[in-house]
């Protein structure tokens, strides 16, 4: 006789993100390189979580597209609803206005790897 | 069933400066208001909005004695890890500076922490006893003691002739 066994719990979720700014125009007083997004979404987290609770969740920062400014995060899975709600609550980035966009969140990375949102049918 | 379940701290404020010194009653006495108003604070730092705002909805400032320094606060179940682990980093209350919070005990019923602290303050007070060496400050504490416990005439009461 055959088991099925379907192991689904996985360590880690990730999700692929991207921090809107008003006047994308405009220049930010600090360029937002790999480490000022970084420094973005813990400030999200401590803001919110506070230092001990913010301190609590750890994220990685996996890879980051300076250009269209988006990245792909990973955190622990019992962390991902803290996280997701530091990033969704989050208003500002150094005085300008902003917005954290989640455009996939998958328990494996290979679920980032097409998304059926943005996928151009030829 | 989903249980209200509620933590109860019993805290005692130890200024570490006159640890040494005989306590004396403060100049401004402690309110419940700044006792709440700084844990809040506190909470608000080390938990941010989240930990603050769970606090504020449940948490009490029940029982507060200004001439021991010993706070009753009840807080529910589950906020409760937050003041918890907030506990080691207050370092003022009100008016009261560079002071450090002990922990004397938590109970889930302000009964037992009731319990707790009657014995806690019957320790304390050998303590205290021992403590003191003038020998006019030992009377006044004897007579106010005897006095509380109802007990000033019981030595009439032993020298009387005893019923034939």
């Amino acid at each position: 006789m055959y088991e099925r066994r379907v192991i689904t719990k996985s360590e880690f979720h990730y999700m692929r993100v991207s921090l809107d700014v008003q006047n994308p125009a405009k220049a930010l007083p600090v360029e937002l390189t790999n480490v000022y997004f970084k420094q973005a979404v813990t400030a999200a987290l401590t803001r919110l979580f506070g230092d001990i609770g913010g301190a609590m969740v750890a994220v990685d920062v996996l890879k980051y597209n300076e250009g269209d400014r988006s990245a792909i995060l990973r955190v622990h899975s019992h962390n991902l609803v803290k996280l997701w709600s530091a990033l969704t609550l989050t208003d500002r980035y150094m005085s300008r206005k902003c917005a954290f966009r989640v455009h996939q969140v998958s328990p494996y990375l290979m679920g980032l790897a097409v998304n059926s949102r943005e996928y151009e049918h030829t | 069933m989903v249980r209200f379940k509620n933590r109860y701290f019993v805290l005692e404020i130890v200024h570490p400066l006159h640890a040494s010194t005989h306590r004396s009653v403060q100049e401004q006495k402690l309110t419940s208001q700044e006792v709440y108003h700084s844990l809040k604070e506190e909470v608000h730092k080390s938990h941010g909005d989240y930990g603050s705002a769970a606090f504020s909805i449940s948490c009490n400032v029940k029982y507060l004695n200004p001439y021991t320094n010993t706070i009753f606060v009840r807080i529910r179940r589950g906020p409760h890890r937050f003041l918890a682990t907030t506990l080691p980093f207050i370092k003022k209350i009100g008016k009261q500076d560079n002071i450090f919070l002990n922990t004397l005990y938590v109970g889930a019923t302000v009964r037992n922490c009731h319990k707790f602290l009657r014995n806690h303050n019957r320790q304390q007070l050998a303590v205290l006893l021992k403590k003191i060496t003038h020998p006019e400050e030992r009377k006044k504490l004897q007579t106010s003691l005897l006095r509380a416990c109802v007990l000033e005439n019981v030595e009439t009461w032993n020298t009387q002739t005893p019923m034939q």
